[in-house]
């Protein structure tokens, strides 16, 4: 291992890089460009979702009901339907993604101490919007029945000692409103962290187009000198997109960043480096950047979104899709993301997952000089 | 003496998946010698350069350089020989003082006698003035002669230059001979491909390869002594006709076409001449001129490659 020839390696890998302007400029600038893209087709029709009511009760209640439900910008009341057709209708065009019924007797049944029946329709076929809106909903119920329970319970003049006693606090830890972008963001910056690393597989598939690999590969330097003077720059250059990301979600998204920044940083490093290596061990077997482009695509886009928990929550995976979303480091540093992101996580409380990406990464750096042969 | 071999080969083959392009090869190179390997194209050259210089490996045989074993012990080998390829192979967006510093470090060249050594092949390649164009930059004869530079850098035992002169102008060719003989005169072992047979004839030794194998290996003077017959260079005024009519003749060997004149290997010369006249005026055909020569590089290849052709069809 002699150090002067991985610095030679680094340094030339880095001009390969930086001399064309504006493949460098898109390579820093690509993984923010994602995030904002994708973050706003993500969240896009989340907030201010049109609903309808179809009030049959019209009493002052079931009006306070619809009122409030309608103030906060999560929901927005747009349709009135008259009647269970005209709910029909609007579901089947599309124009309206949920329609909350108030059959008759809610206030009479509410006030009286039994229990009020609301009815809900979703449009299944957009399970995204559908499951806002029911979020939504059924938190405004149950904030919308205590409160009132309280008050008609008091008016009623029954101490409320008396009540069983109810825990009134519905809170959702570290993201009161419960926004959605707020776990979106921090794990999509996850995922467009390894689009550098799909760059980094053009690294040695460009010298084997070029044909220089062939000169390289009949002198004597190392192959874990080679490998470890390629992947260097493009960690750099990887590196230097981190803070970029982060800026975007704080200031774009207004995602609040409340742990450790200096290890945020340190792990994306580890992260970059995981993924590097999973990318440089394909570009020893393919031969034109293309094809080393396009296979890296596929793995980290396909893992980054549909095994790392950011569409398909992990509880809904079966067993082996779970065992081959371990092998991703995206699904790892999706949730150390989050973590510190949102929660403001130590290292100690996401150690497991950063052991994982160290691992992984360790075995495909080490495959990779091991594969890599000096022939032809 | 057996260690005056630099260069062993043993059988050596390469097969791909339906081409064998190196077919049981069995050659020894002279330490100090400059070792042409010429041959048609598809011939077999690139791939016995890349076997000798053990970054492809043979599915038969085995080579030896410096006496070590080009698969069991490629490492010793790779820091002996500086090998140029046949394609342009060095960093086109790097300036051509970045590619010799590349290599300098890659060969773990250190101090003073690394600057000396970059600034004496600037010098020797006459690419002095040229130190900071990016190499793609370059033109065609510009770049083989940076390649040289870079594969110089290590002061090789053993160079391997595949088709150096390719694509270049006949004065950098000239020019870049005139360094190879420079090489060859402080006893650096140079093996060379090129498809130019005048470069040939500045060989010590020449391996003529024709489909993978090897058809002659000696001497440029040797290998033209081994021509049939004796030669005659004629200048007819119906090219192909008077080809084909000649061939028919009583006494031609064998008939080449070179331009606008005929060479005739005749099994008597001075027979042929006195008939030459007659029989081509015969189909109406002039005669411009017609003269006894001595054959070249060119025509014996030529002729032996076709005897091989006429052998195993
Ligand atoms: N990597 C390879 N895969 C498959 N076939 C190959 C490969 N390399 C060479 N060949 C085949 O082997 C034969 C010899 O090729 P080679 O390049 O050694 O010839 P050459 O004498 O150098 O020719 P040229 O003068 O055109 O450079 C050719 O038929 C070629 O198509
Ligand atoms: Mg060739």
């Amino acid at each position: 291992m002699k150090w002067r020839r991985v610095w030679s390696v680094i340094r030339k890998e880095w001009w390969h890089i930086t001399r064309d302007r504006t493949s460098f400029i898109l390579l820093l600038l690509s993984p923010v460009l994602l995030l904002i893209t994708m973050g706003y087709a993500f969240s896009i029709d989340i907030t201010n979702v049109g609903i309808g009511v179809m009030d049959q009760d019209l009493t002052p209640l079931s009006r306070q009901f619809i009122s409030q439900l309608a103030s906060t910008d999560a929901l927005r009341v747009e349709k009135w339907p008259q009647s269970l057709d005209e709910v029909e209708t609007l579901m089947m065009r599309g124009q309206t993604k949920a329609v909350v019924i108030i059959p008759r007797g809610f206030e009479t049944d509410l006030l009286s101490g039994k229990t009020a029946a609301l009815q809900v329709i979703v449009d299944g076929t957009d399970p995204n919007t559908a499951g806002h809106a029911i979020r939504h909903i059924s938190a405004h119920v149950e904030h919308f029945t205590l409160e009132q329970v309280a008050e008609q319970v008091a008016r009623a003049g029954i101490a409320l000692k008396n009540l069983s006693p109810i825990d009134l606090s519905l809170r959702a830890w570290f993201n009161p409103q419960l926004r959605y972008t707020v776990s979106l963001i921090p794990a999509l910056v996850g995922i467009v962290l390894s689009v550098p690393a799909m760059a980094a597989s053009l690294a040695l598939t460009r010298e084997r187009e070029w044909g220089t690999l062939e000169g390289l590969i009949a002198t004597p330097i190392g192959r874990f000198e080679l490998i470890l003077g390629k992947i260097v720059p493009y960690l750099i250059a990887g590196f230097l997109s981190v803070p970029m990301c982060v800026a975007t979600a704080v200031y774009g998204y207004k995602i609040p960043f409340v742990g450790n920044l200096g290890l945020y940083l340190l792990l994306s490093i580890v992260y970059l480096f995981s993924t590097m290596s999973i990318s440089l061990f394909l570009s020893v077997f393919v031969s034109s950047q293309q094809v080393a482009m396009i296979a890296s695509m596929l793995i980290f886009f396909f893992s980054g979104f549909f095994m790392s928990g950011l569409l398909i929550p992990f509880s809904l995976m079966g067993p082996m899709i779970k065992m081959e979303a371990f092998f991703f480091p995206t699904t790892h540093f999706v949730i150390i993301s989050r973590n510190i992101f949102v929660k403001g996580a130590s290292f100690a409380e996401i150690q497991g997952y950063v052991w994982a990406i160290v691992g992984i990464g360790a075995i495909f750096f080490t495959l990779t000089s091991l594969m890599f042969k000096k022939k032809l | 003496m057996a260690d005056e071999w630099v260069i062993e080969t043993e059988g050596l083959t390469r097969t791909f998946k339906k081409v064998t392009a190196v077919n049981n090869l069995t050659l020894q190179i002279k330490r100090g010698e400059i070792f042409g390997l010429v041959g048609p194209d598809g011939a077999g050259k690139t791939t016995t350069i890349r076997l000798l210089a053990a970054i492809l490996d043979p599915t038969g045989g085995s080579a030896k350089v410096d006496g070590f074993d080009t698969v069991a012990q490629p490492e010793p080998i790779k820091r002996r020989i500086g090998y140029m390829a046949q394609r342009f192979n060095l960093y086109g967006d790097l300036s051509v003082w970045e590619n010799l510093n590349f290599f300098a470090d890659v060969f773990e060249m250190t101090g003073t006698e690394r600057q000396e050594r970059i600034e004496m092949l600037l010098n020797f390649a006459r690419l002095t003035e040229f130190r900071d164009r990016h190499a793609a930059h370059l033109s065609g004869g510009m770049q083989k002669k940076l390649a040289l530079a870079c594969t110089l850098i290590h002061t090789p035992d053993i160079i391997y230059l595949d088709e150096p002169t390719t694509g270049v102008d006949p004065v950098s060719r000239r020019e870049f001979w005139d360094i190879l003989t420079d090489l060859h005169l402080q006893g650096i072992t140079l093996v060379v491909s090129t498809p130019y047979m005048d470069e040939a004839e500045r060989c010590s030794r020449v391996g003529l390869m024709y489909q993978g194998g090897l058809v002659v290996c000696d001497t440029p003077e040797a290998i033209k002594a081994m021509t049939e017959g004796e030669l005659i260079a004629l200048w007819p005024s119906d090219l192909r006709r008077a080809h084909d009519i000649l061939l028919g003749t009583e006494g031609v060997l064998e008939v080449q076409t070179y331009g606008d004149q005929l060479r005739l290997f005749a099994r008597d010369g001075d027979d042929i001449m006195a008939r030459l006249q007659a029989t081509l005026t015969e189909h109406n055909i002039q005669l411009a001129d017609a003269r006894r020569t001595s054959p070249r590089m060119e025509e014996a290849f030529i002729s032996l490659i076709r005897r091989q052709m006429n052998e195993k069809p």
